[in-house]
């Protein structure tokens, strides 16, 4: 049975400046493209699947390939620190802990509420951009990686 | 009923990393020694480790670190044990929150694990555990009373 709510199309123009805003931290930008996506599409998938890509390239960039358990922790710990005071609870460490190591490669069958996941992947993904300190070029590349592996990702999986 | 050397003797042997020689002392000690007597003693070492390692105004991203800190240390620990419950554990010796929503048995558990990461941390000698040590039985022979 077709899920109705899935739409198999790339990734538009709109998500992409949904996640550019996110990532230059321009809030405002980010709120009015999110609005105009859903009013254009009528769905979130190819954002849902562009900010995992994201996600994925920034963990992997972050961490070598010889991490370990330990540093997953490490960081996830001083992620939560840091937003602690204005933001208790809203990275939850286990979902984010397994979100790391699968975006690293490990096979994690720990299931998570879906909204804890969303955060996760947004603010793991927001903190080692700015982390890297990336200009505009090295940015726009990484969206541009992010794009293309998120289109891959949607026209794999579909309905 | 109050603590007995034999409840004493496994703690002591999970404090100084004598895992075998715990099961076996624990398995040896009768039903009533191991609940509540054991499991009471565990968690009164527990508040003397909480209340040596943190202030009063302990500030949550301390508790966060020391957790994580604990968690890293140990794959089997990062399994077993949820840093937002250890967190609220530990939150809990200091500032008296509640911890009903959390189930008894996770939360002693958690206790243990997190009172030999501070015990652990002291690098206490044998003076300084013999001291911990009483201090924790007096505090749960208070309890069992």
């Amino acid at each position: 049975m077709t899920d109705p709510g899935w739409v198999r199309r790339p990734v538009s123009d709109l998500e992409m400046a949904v996640l550019g805003g996110w990532l230059t931290a321009d809030g405002e930008m980010a709120k009015g493209s999110f609005s105009d996506q859903l009013s254009a599409a009528g769905d979130a998938n190819g954002l849902a699947m562009l900010l995992y890509a994201a996600f994925v390239i920034a963990a992997r960039r972050k961490f070598g390939p010889q991490w370990t358990r330990a540093e997953v922790i490490s960081y996830v710990a001083r992620l939560r620190t840091e937003l602690q005071s204005e933001e208790p609870g809203l990275v939850d460490p286990l979902t984010a802990e397994d979100e790391l190591r699968a975006a690293l490669g490990e096979p994690v069958t720990g299931t998570h509420e879906t909204g804890f996941v969303a955060a996760a992947r947004l603010f793991i993904m927001l903190d080692i951009v700015v982390d890297l300190n990336l200009d505009d070029e090295a940015l726009t590349d990484l969206l541009n990686q992010a794009r293309h592996n998120a289109d891959q990702m949607l026209e794999r999986i579909g309905p | 009923m109050p603590v007995t050397d034999e409840m004493v003797a496994p703690l002591r042997a999970l404090l100084t990393r004598r895992y075998e020689e715990h099961d076996r002392l624990f398995g040896i000690l009768d039903p009533k020694a191991k609940n509540p007597g054991y499991r009471v003693l565990v968690s009164a070492a527990f508040v003397v480790a909480v209340e040596r390692r943190f202030s009063p105004d302990v500030k949550p991203e301390e508790v966060i670190e020391f957790v994580a800190d604990a968690r890293s240390r140990s794959p089997h620990f990062a399994d077993r044990m949820d840093p937002v419950i250890a967190e609220r554990v530990v939150l809990a010796a200091v500032t008296g929150q509640s911890l009903d929503d959390i189930d008894p048995r996770t939360s002693w558990e958690a206790q243990s694990v997190l009172m030999s990461a501070i015990v652990g941390s002291e690098g206490l000698d044998d003076a300084g555990l013999n001291a911990f040590l009483a201090e924790a039985r007096k505090l749960a022979d208070e309890w069992l009373a």
